[in-house]
């Protein structure tokens, strides 16, 4: 039951992610629900992040316009490489965790601009802004990072934690059977 | 009576003479005055000047006292200060972006308008829309135009019953039939977002021969009979031929600041035809 939080939060993201830009609109952007499947895909696996990218990337695709599928593949594919790739890499520094998140956004960022080329037409006179663009985000997904994983870590603990009912049952049962 | 009482009765003797002679004024004794005052007045100096540390260092103590709690109360009192500055900012910029809109419906009153805020953006990598607090309930339909005191912001994209999506204008899926308002120009062509929320808009498929210049306002035409007519767009910052060389290309700045939209207003007595019949203008 405890492990329903991680829908929870990744609603309370959702709803953060879109009414905190209509108030904050510097460069440094953010892609919230990308940094929490990050989080979520370093915790429980490659498999299950992939999962919740297809999940995470159906919402962004049913709020945004453009390409459907688009987010959805994108996250999917994301999930399943940084799963993989923590793996194999991670040498407990912190700082591993910012590069991955900055590189990766701007590596599906990279995308979108793609996408917005051939959809504007090839406009190569919108690319450095694309790109600009892109790389803000890139910076503000690479400072959230680390405090999402905090929290993170904290409701993995939370999930994890032993049910003290069960314990203190067992320890009556356990009393009954000695007497 | 003993020696010793005869040396206290003759002391005391001495003593009440003296006295009585100093009562009287006739005899002074300055030989007596100034041996004491040598011998003490060292002393009271020295005493009087520890004394006066002692009460500076009392009054000192006093003042940080009365000054930490002078400088509390103005710190707390800055701070309230602060905030209400703080909140007369927001509200003075809101009171300007509502004026905005207030003008915009005072100089277009043939036009229906319903007032929306914007209640969230940017839910993913894609920038090209906004959702408004309104829409079924208040008449809203697809293809409605989206203003804010400033110019146009977007069209309305897909509409909810309390809800709606509003295309912005930089998005790369967005067109706009536009009209150059200079009075002999009027040169036409539509406008397309390049999808990047800093940048300029594109007008494209100006005739070859129309005279456009850098600076121009550029308004919505209205000939598409989507949106009303004279809806300003923004100005041209620049101008070329197009990859062909067959027609004209010119980069429009927009008049609205598309990234910082708060609040909004829909030009609802403008009823837009959809694209294709039968389709039907709203999402279920």
């Amino acid at each position: 039951m405890r492990k329903l939080i991680w829908p929870v939060l990744f609603l309370l993201l959702l709803v953060i992610q879109g009414a905190v830009t209509v108030f904050y609109t510097g460069w440094p952007a953010f892609d919230l629900l990308l940094v929490f499947l990050y989080v979520f895909t370093i915790i429980n696996g490659k498999y299950w992040g992939a999962a919740a990218g297809v999940i995470i990337g159906f919402f962004q695709d049913g709020l945004t316009l453009g390409m459907f599928g688009f987010h959805m593949l994108t996250r999917a594919v994301f999930a399943y490489v940084m799963g993989s790739v923590y793996k194999n890499i991670y040498n407990g520094n912190m700082a591993y965790h910012v590069g991955m998140m900055a590189l990766s956004t701007l590596v599906i960022q990279s995308c979108y601009c793609l996408v917005e080329l051939v959809a504007g037409g090839w406009q190569w006179r919108a690319l450095p802004s694309l790109l600009w663009q892109a790389l803000g985000q890139s910076v503000g997904n690479g400072i959230l990072v680390l405090p999402v994983l905090f929290l993170g870590m904290l409701v993995q603990k939370w999930v994890t934690q032993k049910d003290i009912t069960y314990n203190l049952d067992s320890k009556h049962e356990s009393a009954k059977r000695d007497n | 009576m003993g020696k010793k009482g005869m040396l206290g009765i003759l002391f005391f003797l001495i003593m009440a003479g003296m006295m009585s002679l100093a009562i009287s004024g006739k005899s002074r004794f300055p030989l007596i005055n100034s041996g004491v005052a040598m011998v003490v007045l060292p002393f009271e100096e020295a005493a009087n000047y520890m004394g006066s540390g002692l009460d500076g260092i009392r009054n000192y103590w006093r003042a940080l006292t009365s000054l930490q709690a002078d400088n509390a109360r103005l710190q707390q009192e800055n701070q309230e200060l602060r905030s209400a500055n703080l909140k007369m900012a927001s509200i003075f910029s809101e009171n300007q972006q509502l004026r905005k809109l207030l003008d915009y419906k005072e100089e277009h009153q043939s036009q229906t308008v319903v007032p929306a805020k914007v209640i969230a953006r940017d839910f993913g990598s894609l920038r090209d829309s906004l959702y408004i607090n309104i829409g079924k309930n208040k008449g809203l339909a697809r293809e409605m135009a989206v203003v804010d005191g400033t110019g146009l912001v977007g069209v309305i994209d897909e509409v909810y019953d309390d809800y709606a999506r509003v295309l912005l204008i930089t998005s790369s899926q967005c067109r706009i039939g536009a009209i150059v308002l200079r009075h002999d120009s009027r040169a036409v062509g539509i406008t397309n977002g390049k999808g990047s929320t800093g940048d300029d808009l594109l007008m494209k498929h100006i005739y070859r021969e129309a005279d456009i210049r850098v600076g121009d306002i550029v308004v919505t035409s209205g000939y598409s009979g989507y949106h009303p007519a004279n809806i300003l767009i923004g100005k041209i910052v620049n101008k070329r031929m197009d990859n062909i060389g067959l027609l004209q290309e010119a980069e429009v700045k927009p008049s609205t600041d598309i990234v910082d939209v708060e609040s909004v207003l829909v030009i609802t007595s403008f009823t837009p035809k959809s694209k294709i019949e039968g389709q039907g203008g709203q999402a279920k």
